[in-house]
């Protein structure tokens, strides 16, 4: 151990220096950039925001719903979550998780219109900074329902320039699916229990409660939601899954290969005396296909009740 | 000693002007010059002024505040293991956060989002206090600290902490552990200015208060009945430090999350080279842990942009390897403390 010697104990303490000059600057600067923030403030509301031309879109279901209204090429950056579709996403820059926003590499992109679902927990600061730079910021409401994507695509009208045409095509083909959805819906006589089991690898197993998107996609399917006793996800138990008593066990395709596919559903614990899994009635779909709510929604619901479905009624028949 | 501190004091200025320049916005030395002077056209006086200057200031200011904090806990503790999270700072300020994230994505959901933030803020903040006020009255007895029931009161309370964060982890939903894993792994972004002026204070402030007690520190290298016979009033060093530096740690990790390595290692590394002398040590950890922590973020914005890397993983990525290296080529007996 070393001694230090006492010798110098009438120096005035070295840190005074640098410290107060770096609290100086700290200082000054922070007076200086209240008044930059007040400027550009000023100058965004003095002229109405032009259609938008660049734009960046922080959410999967969104970003498909662009696509969908032939407005894909005005994009110039997505979030992590926007992966459909796959070739023209793949191509675009990527900004990451909307709560992790690289600020500066979002401005770097110049855009005109920067647009994120309003649900969740709220905006982080990044929004609020973009805001300061003058950046048309918007927040679109969302929900679980089939009429998701109209709804956006009417909020999305007032930011955008979009064609009339795209907008009747989306509508008319929804429409037809909607057709195609009541027609199997309507002839089932039976509401099979579907449990959804959010997983990934076997630490992290979830169940779905009855007002998470997968129950809502299971109901619009023509099934019903095997958990009622809790509202969001909760951790999966084995007496929970044999009390559920699901006929059909719903998964996302990436859920279930992180467990390693269907050899590895086995080591759930309980799971071998639900009926689901006896029957082999395991069914998976892509995430932000069954749960995105955007223009492909319709169809995952369909995909959804006829895997419900016809297997039964071909078992009866 | 001045010298040190010069040459130290060059290297965070020369870290501070290099994260000016790096970013995933491009910016010429031109163009930056002519941004920081006045406004422009394009945006990047903007950025400049609200997104680079304010963040490579709380990059100083945090990795300082947290380096000068390890190395006075280090010493109070004679441990050279000891970091702010073992007398609880870390651990309450995480479950206090946790239990923000998770109310707000449930109860506090309809809060504004500039509200969001600070409640996570100012719920970590509290949380290291009273985290670190527990484990120092359970350390201390007749108004005297026992610095040994202190760190096992700091284990036992950061065990305690982590079994409930565990169960809150346990109970969330994918979006909550998102959010508690991004909050794990550090981040200096957001409203920087506004982060800026009141961590910026604290730190300072605490820095300086802390240093002070420097000699106070040195007498405690030789024990504690030494140092008062040395003439110091150890009770009251001991108690300075703990509150400063979980006021300091405090501070900082309640706006950016938990960055880890800079307490622990920053300290290590200036005994290794220049030797335990607590007068000097502090003024170093301060301005090498503030140079420190502004060249990992310049690698953290950049690096996988035009996403963000969170500090936290790139503070132990580059700094552990360096201290191993240094650690192989020190010829000397290594100074524990």
């Amino acid at each position: 151990m070393r001694v230090p010697s006492q010798k110098a104990n009438s120096r005035k303490s070295p840190f005074s220096f640098p410290i107060v000059a770096i609290a100086a600057v700290l200082f000054i600067f922070q007076l200086t950039s209240c008044t930059s923030e007040a400027d550009s403030q000023e100058q965004q509301a003095e002229e109405e925001a032009p259609k938008a031309e660049r734009i960046v879109s922080l959410s999967g279901t969104l970003t498909e719903i662009l696509y969908a209204l032939d407005m894909g090429d005005r994009i110039v950056g997505v979030d992590i979550t926007s992966v459909y579709p796959e070739r023209e996403t793949s191509e675009l820059p990527k900004l990451g998780h909307m709560s992790q926003l690289n600020t500066e590499a979002l401005l770097a992109l110049e855009p005109d219109l920067v647009i994120y679902e309003a649900t969740g927990r709220g905006a982080p600061e990044a929004i609020a900074q973009l805001e300061q730079a003058g950046i048309t910021i918007s927040a679109i409401q969302t929900g679980q329902s089939l009429d998701n994507p109209i709804n956006v695509t009417s909020q999305l009208t007032d930011l955008l320039d979009i064609d009339e045409s795209s907008v009747s095509t989306l509508q008319d083909r929804l429409n037809s699916e909607r057709e195609t959805l009541n027609g199997i819906v309507e002839n089932v006589d039976s509401t099979p229990r579907v449990l959804f089991i959010y997983a990934r690898g076997m630490g992290r197993l979830m169940a779905a409660g009855n007002e998470t998107s997968a129950s809502a996609m299971i109901e619009l399917a023509g099934g019903q939601n095997a958990i009622t006793s809790f509202p969001q996800f909760e951790a999966l138990t084995p007496e929970a899954l044999v009390e559920a008593q699901p006929d059909v066990i719903l998964m996302f395709t990436s859920g279930l290969a992180s467990l390693d596919g269907k050899e590895g559903l086995q080591q759930i614990p309980g799971i071998s005396a639900t009926p689901a899994y006896q029957k082999d009635r395991i069914l998976t779909m892509d995430g932000l296909y069954l749960t995105g709510f955007g223009p492909r929604s319709t169809q995952a619901a369909i995909e959804l009740a006829e895997g419900l479905h016809l297997p039964i009624e071909a078992e009866a028949g | 000693m001045i010298q040190k501190a010069t040459l130290l004091s060059v290297f965070l200025v020369a870290a501070m002007f290099s994260g000016l320049l790096v970013g995933a916005y491009e910016l010429s030395g031109a163009k930056l010059w002519a941004a920081l002077i006045g406004p422009t056209e394009d945006m990047s006086h903007f950025l400049i002024w609200n997104i680079r200057i304010p963040r490579v200031l709380l990059a100083a200011t945090v990795g300082g505040g947290l380096a000068i904090s390890g190395a006075a806990i280090q010493g109070l503790f004679r441990n050279p293991l000891a970091d702010p999270g073992i007398v609880g700072i870390s651990s309450g300020a995480m479950l206090f956060a946790v239990l923000a994230l998770v109310l707000l994505s449930t109860t506090l959901s309809n809060l504004a989002s500039v509200f969001q933030q600070w409640t996570v803020s100012t719920f970590a903040f509290i949380g290291a206090l009273l985290t670190t006020l527990l484990v120092y009255k359970i350390g201390s007895q007749k108004g005297k600290v026992q610095v040994a029931s202190m760190l096992l009161a700091g284990i036992a309370i950061t065990a305690f902490a982590g079994a409930i964060t565990g169960y809150l982890v346990y109970k969330s939903d994918e979006s909550q552990l998102r959010d508690i894993t991004f909050w794990t792994l550090g981040s200096l972004s957001g409203d920087i200015w506004v982060q800026l002026s009141i961590v910026g204070p604290i730190v300072v402030i605490g820095s300086i208060l802390i240093q002070r007690d420097a000699r106070g520190l040195n007498a405690i290298l030789l024990g504690e009945k030494e140092a008062a016979y040395l003439g110091f009033r150890v009770e009251k060093v001991k108690q300075r430090v703990v509150v400063l530096a979980a006021l300091v740690v405090g501070a900082c990790i309640s706006v950016t999350g938990l960055i880890g390595f800079v307490g622990l290692v920053i300290p290590h590394l200036l005994r290794l080279l220049w030797g335990t002398d607590y007068r000097g040590l502090l003024l170093y950890s301060a301005l090498l842990g503030g140079t420190f922590l502004v060249l990992a973020d310049n690698l953290a914005r950049t690096i996988v942009a035009p996403a963000e890397l969170p500090i936290g993983i790139l503070t132990a990525l580059i700094g552990a390897p360096f201290f191993v290296w240094l650690l192989l080529r020190s010829q000397r007996q290594i100074p524990m403390l």
